[in-house]
């Protein structure tokens, strides 16, 4: 589905991606996982086209290069991302949330069984859809940015940090609404602090460090790799 | 009938009956509090909706009261579409203001807007063949359909007419799908242009839409008063719209018209403090910014919640954002 | 969407009741006369660049009417004279005729200064059929007026360019002038007032020289005047390009007969021109100290009382006859002062002598500002009265 391929990144002087290369298969999550300032959300910035900084490289998607392309030209492709920090819209409903998630979209119909498809996922956010998005808890903040990224109706999600400061029953639950959201042939990247978590719904997994990809495989195998698991998973 | 219904009624029964009831000063405060609700109107959809500061409605105020006057006065045509003409100038620089957006963020976008507004009075002021210059211009009284409205009662009526369509305007458009867009830009400018809303076209449609309903403001305000002069129309009129937007309230279109209303009476009120004026109106500001975040439109419910012991969450949601936004300027 | 519409209404409301006591209806039908009382108002830029001039020429009316009040008013009614700031801008000239008329309820807007303010506000007075008397200012609108509403204090432009040209044809001997002169309608009408004459009388002009009032450097102008050898120059400029062309004319070493406006006639003017002021000649169509006349003599003790520290000169004096006018037209209209009783008083004096400014004529149908002009010489660092105006 994506193929990146020496990927580079700038901010002015700081080079914050480093021939990057990473491939992700249809219908796969990809755990990427890295200590901060790793270069993880400027992976995903950098493939969104939402970067501040420059690229150099080739990203592909579907075989067509979209590295430099503006994010709503990648959304007409298919990707959406929940942004790191939720970046939910805290004036606007649940409902004008989701609405903005298919801003793109011109098709009334389907806007509305997605909505339904996506409360049915998340139903807090259905029983308070008429609500201020910004009372809503940092958890529920969560799922709706997920959900709002979900209603442009994505082949490719990509998601920053989803459990950022969730309380670990919520963690679990999000991990298990990516599971739902693969099942039903989305492919996803996750980032994320929680390495054990994510490596457990993932088909693949990433580590990145400085700017580079220090090791990449099967997520299975990731997670029994002992460099890993001293860096990532706490020991044992 | 609801309680709301009754009350709509009553209040749109007290304007409409308000010129019959005072005298030809109080008719012509009536007409300015709503020639101000227009630019209320203006900074609600900017400010309020958009996020966005402008420190040139001034100019946008002074092209609506010069091109309309313009347009009757020179070229005759007639009010209603000298109004409308007036419109249509200051929503084209509108546009123009808004230009920087689509290069520079933030604040200088407050900034282009001062440097625009500098410009258009210089201009009007030079070019005196057509503005009259520092000698000023006269505009002749409105008209409609060929009468002239002598009384300002009268012209406040069919001013009020004209504003409720603004109010009706307003409404829908920041229920539309562009006003949403709107304030999912100002919430959090990098998700909604994530979703693929484009910041430019949206800031500068707020742009076009908020110098729009200040132009016809100004062609109103111009026609009311019979006489222009650029000297009116300086930096210190659009900090007090601004002034005016916060205090009236910034969260709703109730507020936009309480602080025009404010505007129009503030200085019969404080008419004693002569010079000190500015200086209470600073003061306010602040009140309102401290103590008041939702402005003067809060009032009874901040009144209402101080007597119930049951605490309702603030119909003013999202004032504090541009507060913070309004005090990051002045730094 | 349920707040919004709420907080409309109660907004509305709550504006409503803001402004409900500022709502009440006063004055409006009353035309500012109570049985004790005469209400009338002025504007003037008491703040900007001509705030000095305004505060004396506030000082001089306001002596004078607390000086009549304290003599027990007119018809038995105290003058009440509210003057307001205008910053000299057209626009808040109207607003506060605005405020004046409909709030206050004034009878008349009385001493009022400034051209472009004037003018703004007289299609406004016009409307509600307000008396606008003593208006300081210059365009023909003002000083020989089609509105009946309007009785003028100064001269016209053409005016100010006859009483010069006579001036020096008449006393000097001068047949070629030459005219310094302002390049806008101001100093136009007085080129033409000037041609006027010239071309009645037989006099040429020789030369004519304009600047604008951001010029700082006259020489080309004086070069030009000086060549063609005129008997006299008109120099009608405003006093720092006035004072430029005087100075120039001493360095070139140029000595002719210069007469000038009353505006090259005060202190300032001494101040910018320096030595080059003396032998200057002026027209003069207000008073000056150096006329010893009783009405002259009186102003003085007026504003000595009343306004000790406002210096006795051409602002004080022009505030003065416009409130000295005022007053003489309400007295004529008698007891039942009204707007129309106030112009038929006015009017059936029909030669108005302030004794301040040269006599007004003020006959039903045809009001104009004075057109005898008296005239005077700088000397010594002094304006000393050559002849004064016919009485
Ligand atoms: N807009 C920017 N301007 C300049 N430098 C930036 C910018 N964004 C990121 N960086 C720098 O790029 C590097 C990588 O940052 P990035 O946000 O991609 O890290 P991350 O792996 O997402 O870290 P975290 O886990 O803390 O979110 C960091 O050194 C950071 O300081
Ligand atoms: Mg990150």
């Amino acid at each position: 589905m994506l193929e990146i391929s020496g990927l580079f990144a700038r901010y002015g002087g700081i080079t914050a991606l480093r021939d990057v290369s990473m491939t992700i298969p249809d219908g796969a999550v990809v755990a990427l996982l890295g200590s901060n300032g790793a270069g993880k959300s400027t992976l995903l910035n950098s493939i969104m086209g939402s970067i501040e900084g420059v690229t150099e490289g080739s990203i592909r998607l579907n075989g067509e290069e979209v590295r430099g392309k503006k994010p709503t030209d990648l959304m007409h492709r298919g990707v959406a991302m929940a942004p790191e920090g939720r970046q939910i819209f805290s004036d606007l409903s649940i409902d004008e949330n989701l609405r903005m998630g298919a801003y793109l979209r011109r098709d009334p119909d389907g806007i509305r069984s997605d909505r339904d498809r996506i409360f049915a996922l998340f139903p807090r956010l259905e029983e308070r859809h008429n609500q201020r998005a910004g009372t809503l808890s940092g958890g529920e903040q969560q799922m709706l940015a997920i959900g709002r990224a979900l209603m442009s109706r994505p082949q490719l999600l990509l998601l920053d940090e989803p459990s950022l400061g969730l309380a670990p029953l919520f963690v679990t639950q999000i991990m298990r609404i990516v599971s739902d959201i693969n099942a039903g042939g989305i492919a996803v990247v996750l980032v994320e602090q929680n390495a054990r978590q994510a490596l457990r719904v993932s088909t693949e997994g990433y580590v990145m460090e400085r700017g580079t990809i220090r090791m990449s495989g099967r997520a299975c195998d990731l997670s029994k790799d002992p460099s890993v698991t001293a860096a990532y998973l706490g020991g044992n | 009938m609801t309680p709301k219904a009754i009350f709509a009624g009553l209040t749109l029964l007290a304007a409409v009956a308000a010129p019959f009831l005072v005298g030809p000063y109080a008719q012509y405060i009536l007409a300015m509090a709503a020639i101000y609700g227009f630019v209320g109107l203006g900074m609600y959809v900017l400010l309020g909706l958009g996020g966005q500061i402008s420190l040139g409605h001034a100019a946008f105020w002074a092209l609506g009261a010069y091109g309309s006057a313009v347009l009757t006065v020179r070229f005759g045509v007639p009010f209603p579409l000298a109004v409308i003409g007036g419109a249509v100038i200051a929503g084209v620089f509108g546009a123009i203001a808004a230009m920087p957006a689509l290069r520079v963020q933030g604040h200088y976008l407050a900034i282009a807007t001062l440097g625009l507004a500098i410009v258009v009075q210089q201009v009007l002021f030079q070019w005196d063949s057509v503005t009259g210059g520092r000698q000023g211009m006269l505009v002749p009284r409105p008209s409609l359909f060929g009468y002239e409205i002598d009384d300002d009662g009268h012209y406040y009526l069919i001013i009020l007419a004209c504003l409720l369509v603004a109010i009706w305007l307003v409404r829908n458009f920041q229920k539309s799908f562009l006003g949403i867009s709107l304030k999912a830009l100002r919430s959090s400018p990098i998700a909604a242009q994530a979703a693929g809303v484009g910041r430019a076209y949206h800031l500068i449609v707020a742009f076009v839409v908020s110098a729009a309903l200040t132009g016809v403001s100004g062609a109103f305000y111009g026609a009311l008063l019979g006489q222009l002069s650029t000297d009116s129309f300086t930096l210190l009129v659009s900090l007090d719209f601004l002034t005016m937007a916060v205090i009236g309230g910034l969260g709703s279109i109730g507020g936009a018209l309480v602080g025009g209303i404010f505007y129009a009476v503030a200085p019969e009120i404080l008419r004693d403090f002569q010079q000190a004026q500015q200086v209470i109106y600073g003061l306010l500001l602040i009140a309102c910014m401290r103590l008041l975040p939702g402005g003067l439109a809060s009032l009874p419910h901040a009144v209402a919640t101080l007597f119930s012991s049951r605490r309702k969450s603030p119909p003013e949601n999202n004032s504090s954002v541009e507060l913070e936004k309004l005090s990051e300027v002045g730094k | 969407m349920t707040i919004s519409r709420r907080t409309l209404l109660k907004g509305t409301a709550a504006g409503l009741a803001l402004s409900l006591p500022a709502l009440r209806p006063s004055y409006a039908a009353s035309e500012g006369v109570s049985d004790t009382e005469i209400k009338i108002g002025a504007f003037m830029p008491l703040q900007g660049g001509l705030a000095a001039g305004a505060a004396q020429y506030r000082d001089g009316a306001a002596s004078y009417f607390q000086w009549v009040n304290d003599q027990g008013g007119i018809n038995g009614r105290k003058v009440n004279w509210i003057a307001q700031n205008d910053s000299y801008n057209p626009q808040q000239a109207v607003a506060v005729s605005r405020e004046l008329v409909d709030r206050e309820g004034v009878l008349a807007v009385v001493s009022t200064l400034g051209t472009a303010t004037n003018m703004a506000a007289l299609p406004y007075l016009k409307r509600r059929g307000i008396p606008l008397i003593a208006p300081l200012a210059t365009d023909p609108a003002l000083n020989t007026p089609k509105d009946r509403i309007v009785f003028p204090l100064s001269p016209s432009g053409s005016t100010h360019g006859t009483a010069m040209a006579k001036f020096v044809a008449e006393n000097l001997k001068a047949r070629k002038l030459a005219v310094f002169y302002q390049d806008d309608q101001f100093g136009k009408d007085i080129l033409e007032g000037v041609k006027t004459y010239a071309k009645q009388n037989g006099l040429e002009i020789v030369a004519t020289a304009s600047y604008v009032p951001s010029d700082i450097d006259v020489s080309p102008q004086a070069q030009q005047l000086r060549q063609a050898n005129p008997d006299a120059v008109i120099n009608s400029a405003i006093p720092k390009q006035g004072a430029l062309m005087l100075i120039e004319a001493e360095k070139m070493g140029w000595k002719t007969n210069v007469i000038a406006t009353q505006q090259l006639g005060d202190d300032v003017a001494k101040r910018l021109a320096g030595s080059a002021i003396n032998g200057l000649y002026l027209e003069l169509y207000s008073a000056v100290t150096a006329m010893k006349t009783p009405a002259v003599e009186q102003a003085i003790s007026i504003l000595q009382k009343y306004a000790p520290k406002t210096p006795a000169g051409y602002w004080a004096f022009m505030g003065m006859a416009g409130a000295k006018a005022f007053a003489e037209g309400a007295r004529a209209a008698g007891k039942n002062l009204t707007r129309e009783s106030l112009m038929n008083g006015l009017e059936s004096l029909k030669v108005l002598k302030t004794g301040l400014v040269p006599p007004l004529d003020y006959s039903a149908g045809h009001h104009s500002g004075p057109t005898d002009l008296g005239y005077g010489q700088w000397q010594d660092g002094e304006v000393k009265l050559v002849r004064n105006w016919q009485e």
